[in-house]
């Protein structure tokens, strides 16, 4: 009922982001209008098959040097404008980490899809959805600002109100910064969360989340999964007394279509010594920038994003 | 003489030793005799199962969010009708009395600190049609010294913080825990200040001293106000506890209580709202405080699905003969040692004192009190714990009751006391410490596999996987896809699990829902269906199988 229109287009490997947005934009209308309000019946396993595809890229980052005092720990990349479930894509027009389609269900917040701050509060649409305050309540939410003591994307007063620490970017320190663990659904002041595996499928929820894989509906038994499976390789590009410098390649990084640009998060975490240092990063691609490249092995072509780690990522 | 003195003892020993084994030697007779064994059940015949479990996420709770706001003013000096200024010390806590929250079930008190700690105003609600009343009070307190003995030229503000800290105890004792209605606290305290703590025996107390009674220190870190967080038995009623340190200097004439700030009490007022987590207000004229930033507003919990994970409690793995056994009641101990102590393996408290047979076993060495397994008398470390009727209950719902909990050493409100989503009965019953903050990622058994998997998949944590005994072991596994998504943003799974270890006929499994919430508590909570597993026959559960346990589920 909800999304079936399009399928057959979408089957098509070869994108045209133009017509994929004005189609969606129809599907988008019609869910809003019929809104699905009873609650949508996902696809089960025997259907996977139809699901529809979205283009993927490869990303890769270069000058990404550390000193040799500097250890390596955890990378992580995700598509704020998209998540991957069994069913199919969802698509996050705002990025604010609260899926379209749940943002026009919660029809008494009054929630806007396209904006991040429906409320323009410096409370995002998410933190309004899930502390469970209703509408009437949003007034009486303490007064914010921009200010951000640990620069973790995540405003001070509204950390206040989840109970994360002003001053660190990861308040249970379990290698998961609070905002990540917010988008993802996981508690950003429970340590174990990040080690636990909700679906007990056997990757931990850090793996699921490193990999673009759901973190609570297991990964066998799903083409379409295994297609979106993020593969992220890195490899030494430089070595010597003084630093060691990495290439980081990305591939199959799925895109929403929709969107002229696509938020790209990008979480590089290093120690130096004992502390932990945080990059926490949004890069903003745009959709029609891209250039396929011939990927003879796979036999297709492929868009390709090369990125200086220097220069355009680790910069506000 | 001095060697008779040396064995005199080991030779009583030696005969207490003998005495004991004969006692333990009758016990094992009396026992067997009583119980005719099944040879069928005696060896460990494991054969698989199926689960298939349909559900949906619990519905959201209103959680109550009670907010308590703790005054602690020092009044040295402040009444003295000859500091024309005295009133303006107050002028945060008044400015407060005067501001309409509009929340009735807020609570505030007020405390007043001098050489010792008072209670000026016990709780006293405050909503729109109370805060005149509120008002009155504090004017007229402030106004009439001698209702509170008047000033006694001291400051002593750590009695006033401890104080207050029993004044949160006793809340939670009285009004939170055995409410059933899952109230979690958000307390706001507020020290106003006007210098250095002084007291009448120490003189000018120290950093250290002041620090002790906010945050405690390296040795006892649960000490002070903040310790309650760190206390599990009160730490899950509390939300958050802020803390806002005020220091009033200068007055109105100018001069008399210094032109200038105190640096080094500045510094102290700094230093406890930094260690504390909280806010540091400095102020002179009576310069409002804007209670705003200090509040949280009334959250409606959304619980997230943490886990899902079966306990396979009719088995043990044996670290001797590196297989799993039998533990019909789950117990903890397998039914063979059961059997060769003499205790009834389908009994998970034989003699009925109280203790489930595992736990009385590991402290006594004897799952039965008496000679025999017949009834006894609650177990003496117990009674403290047993109501009218000798029942001991179990608070927190996770299968061990409050005495057995106490005994080791785990909480008995918090039903996974170290918050690894798995409750306390259930690492009892697998061996596993459940006091410990135990590092559930390591491999402790060094088999490249993860403790917590091992435990979902009903493998040993603590022995290597290549070396278990061939009995036809698979580890189990889970199956799960998202179902439905609600409008609410609940969310309905299908979760199918194989290899589910069982007995040829009815062997009791328990699938656990864990769920964590939004709130900044760090508490899991479960939801638990217990049932039969057959071999090779595939067990459905459903929705309305699952109960909640934990607090909740008191009536």
């Amino acid at each position: 009922m909800c999304d079936e229109e399009d399928e057959e287009i979408m089957k098509k490997d070869d994108f045209n982001f133009e017509a994929m947005k004005e189609i969606k934009k129809i599907s988008f209308m019609l869910i809003f209008l019929f809104s699905c309000q009873k609650g949508k019946q996902l696809q089960t396993l025997e259907t996977v098959a139809t699901i529809e595809t979205v283009p993927q890229i490869d990303i890769v980052i270069n000058n990404y040097c550390l000193t040799n005092q500097q250890e390596k720990i955890q990378f992580i990349v995700y598509n704020r404008n998209l998540k991957i479930k069994r069913s199919g894509h969802v698509y996050d027009s705002d990025g604010d980490g609260l899926d379209d389609d749940q943002e026009l269900k919660a029809t008494e917040l009054g929630l806007d899809p396209l904006k991040a701050y429906t409320f323009d509060n410096f409370y995002d649409d998410l933190i309004i959805f899930k502390s469970g305050l209703t509408a009437s309540e949003i007034p009486s939410l303490p007064v914010a600002s921009e200010v951000d003591a640990d620069n973790d994307g995540i405003p001070d007063v509204v950390e206040n109100l989840l109970g994360t620490e002003i001053v660190k970017p990861d308040s249970d320190e379990d290698g998961l910064p609070d905002l990540l663990e917010l988008h993802f659904g996981l508690n950003p002041i429970k340590t174990f969360d990040a080690a636990a595996d909700s679906d007990a499928d056997g990757v931990d929820n850090t793996k699921e989340i490193s990999s673009g894989m759901p973190l609570s509906e297991s990964n066998a038994k799903s083409e379409f999964l295994k297609k979106y499976e993020l593969k992220i390789t890195n490899e030494v590009v430089s070595n010597n007394n003084a630093q060691t410098c990495y290439k980081y390649t990305v591939k199959g990084l799925a895109l929403n279509p929709i969107l002229d640009v696509n938020k790209i998060q990008f979480f590089f975490l290093h120690k130096t010594n004992s502390e932990l240092n945080y990059i926490f990063r949004t890069y903003l691609l745009t959709l029609n920038s891209l250039v396929k490249n011939n990927d003879p092995l796979n036999n297709k072509t492929r868009y390709i994003l090369e990125l200086d780690y220097l220069t355009e990522i680790n910069t506000p | 003489m001095k060697t008779i003195h040396r064995l005199f003892p080991m030779i009583l020993a030696i005969n207490l030793n003998f005495i004991l084994i004969f006692i333990n030697f009758s016990l094992l007779q009396s026992c067997k005799g009583k119980k005719e064994l099944d040879p069928l059940q005696i060896s460990t015949s494991i054969e698989v199962a199926q689960v298939e479990a349909e559900f949906c996420d619990q519905k959201f709770q209103d959680i109550k969010t009670q907010k308590l706001y703790i005054n602690l003013i020092d009044t040295s000096a402040s009444a003295q009708k000859t500091d024309p200024t005295y009133i303006m010390r107050f002028h945060p806590i008044i400015q407060d009395s005067q501001a309409d929250h509009g929340r009735a079930e807020d609570l505030y008190t007020l405390i007043n600190f001098n050489d010792d700690a008072q209670v000026l105003i016990p709780w006293t609600p405050r909503g729109t049609e109370n805060t005149p009343y509120y008002n009155n009070l504090v004017y007229n307190t402030y106004n009439n010294p001698s209702s509170w003995g008047g000033d006694q030229g001291f400051s002593d503000m750590t009695k006033g913080v401890l104080l207050a800290k029993s004044l949160i105890i006793k809340y939670i004792e009285d009004n939170v825990i055995f409410s059933g209605n899952n109230t979690v606290l958000e307390i706001t305290l507020m020290v106003a200040s006007d210098g250095r703590p002084t007291s009448q025996t120490q003189g000018e107390l120290t950093e250290a001293q002041v620090l002790d009674a906010f945050v405690g220190n390296a040795q006892n870190p649960n000490n002070g106000l903040m310790g309650l967080l760190k206390n599990s038995n009160y730490s899950r009623y509390i939300n958050k506890i802020n803390v806002v340190s005020t220091y009033f200097w200068g007055n109105m004439l100018g001069g008399q209580y210094g032109a200038t700030a105190d640096p080094t009490h500045e510094a102290l007022m700094r230093e406890i709202a930094l260690r504390t987590g909280g806010r540091f207000l400095m102020f002179n004229y009576g310069r409002p405080v804007n209670y705003n930033l200090f509040g949280d507003a009334a959250k409606k919990i959304k619980k997230e699905l943490l886990s899902a994970h079966l306990h396979f409690k009719s088995f043990v793995w044996d670290p001797k003969s590196k297989e799993p056994k039998y533990d019909s009641d789950g117990d903890g101990i397998m039914d063979e040692k059961e059997r060769e102590l003499g205790s009834n393996p389908e009994v998970i408290d034989t003699d009925g004192d109280g203790l489930n047979d595992g736990v009385e076993y590991k402290l006594t060495g004897k799952p039965c009190r008496e000679n025999d397994c017949s009834k006894s008398e609650i177990f003496p470390l117990c009674i403290s714990f047993a109501d009218e009727n000798n029942v001991i209950s179990d608070l927190d719902g996770d299968g061990l009751n409050n005495c057995e909990e106490n005994l080791l050493a785990t909480s008995y409100s918090v039903a996974d006391t170290n918050f690894n989503g798995i409750t306390d009965y259930e690492e009892y019953q697998m061996g596993i410490n459940p006091a410990l903050p135990n590092s559930w990622t390591m491999d402790s058994d060094g088999d490249k596999k993860r403790n917590f998997d091992e435990i979902l998949q009903f493998l040993p944590s603590n022995i290597n996987n290549n070396q278990l005994a061939d009995v036809g072991i698979k580890p189990v596994t889970y199956f799960m896809e998202k179902t439905l998504e609600l409008n609410d943003g609940r969310s309905c799974y299908r979760l199918v699990i194989n290899n589910v270890p069982s007995r040829f006929n009815a062997t009791p499994t328990d699938l656990y829902l864990v769920y964590q919430d939004f709130s900044s508590t760090k508490t899991n909570y479960f939801s638990r269906a217990s049932f039969n597993v057959s071999a090779n026959q595939s067990t459905k559960i459903i929705n309305e199988d699952f109960k909640q346990i934990d607090l909740d589920t008191i009536p």
